[in-house]
């Protein structure tokens, strides 16, 4: 029994419940130091990523992206937070979007779309009167604020 | 302890502790055993739990007995969500080595003791709390198993998420 208990953390034993119930409390900064241990913690522990942030600076962009193809973590997005006066409504843009086939066009002509990145979650764009935003409601209780052509 | 009905409960290794009721009850397991039995004066057994473990999960029982229940709504698991702090008696009581904390651990969870698996997983939580990667290895003994590969992988997710 000693011999087990100098190969094996006790950390690693627990049930993945348990596991998850520990990590529940502690803040994402922990989370990733966690999971950089060691394979079983790196599989085990999902970092929480609830928001989204989309502006004109490619490396949101690319996060974005990298999270909305992303199985497991795509769906625990409920907020997406969109951050720039620049986004051009462009209407031909939202009809062929549906499939990501053209998500590889990297943002380096011009002001990423915001169609783009949010039509893998299958949102509506609704028009929030009280407002003046334009936000988009995906996965039942997810939504997505942002100003556009048609707010501005 | 005038008149309350004492309840026998038998370790994994055939050790019986005699406690009231009451104590024994802050396990929800044992509780709704005895609510299914009525009055039992066999001894319980608890096949999961040896006794120096049920040792320390008693005293836990016994100094929290008169805790009002839990009402575990989302409101406590609000509370619970991101708060580490561990009342002083507890913070004592969860100073044993890493092997009976994470028994003790399991031994709530399996008797359902949801006060008592809080304080523990809490305890672990802030072992793990502010620490980089290595302290974690070395606090709980763990092996870094990665390829480079997955190390960057996770690397590269965790960049996905902001810190709090």
């Amino acid at each position: 029994m000693s011999a087990d208990h100098s190969i094996s953390s006790r950390l690693l034993l627990l049930p993945l419940e348990l596991l998850t119930y520990i990590f529940d409390i502690l803040p994402n900064r922990d989370l990733k130091s966690a999971r950089l241990t060691c394979r079983g913690l790196g599989n085990a522990i999902r970092l929480r990523i609830d928001r989204v942030f989309i502006s004109a600076n490619p490396r949101n962009v690319e996060v974005a992206r990298a999270i909305a193809d992303d199985e497991n973590y795509r769906r625990g997005v409920v907020e997406v937070i969109w951050d720039d006066s620049l986004l051009q409504d462009d209407g031909n843009d939202s009809a062929d979007s549906s499939d990501d086939s053209d998500s590889q066009d990297d943002g380096n002509d011009g002001p990423p779309k915001i169609t783009d990145i949010v039509a893998s979650t299958g949102a509506t764009p609704y028009l929030d009167t009280n407002a003046g935003d334009r936000y988009l409601v995906y996965n039942r209780n997810s939504w997505v604020s942002y100003d556009d052509a048609i707010t501005f | 302890m005038s008149g309350e009905e004492m309840i026998t409960l038998k370790s994994s290794d055939d050790v019986s502790f005699t406690v009231e009721r009451s104590v024994a009850e802050r396990s929800i397991l044992i509780k709704h055993l005895l609510e299914d039995l009525g009055t039992s004066t066999e001894p319980i057994p608890i096949p999961n739990v040896n006794e120096p473990v049920l040792n320390k999960v008693i005293e836990w029982s016994i100094h929290h007995k008169n805790d009002p229940p839990s009402t575990d709504d989302n409101d406590s698991e609000n509370n619970r969500r991101r708060t580490t702090d561990i009342d002083e008696w507890d913070q004592k009581f969860m100073q044993v080595d890493q092997e009976m904390l994470f028994e003790i651990i399991l031994a709530a969870n399996y008797l359902d003791i949801k006060p008592l698996l809080d304080v523990g997983c809490k305890t672990v939580a802030n072992m793990i709390k502010g620490k980089s990667p290595e302290e974690i290895r070395k606090t709980f003994n763990i092996q870094n198993d990665f390829t480079p590969e997955e190390e960057d992988q996770i690397r590269r997710e965790n960049e996905w998420a902001e810190d709090r």
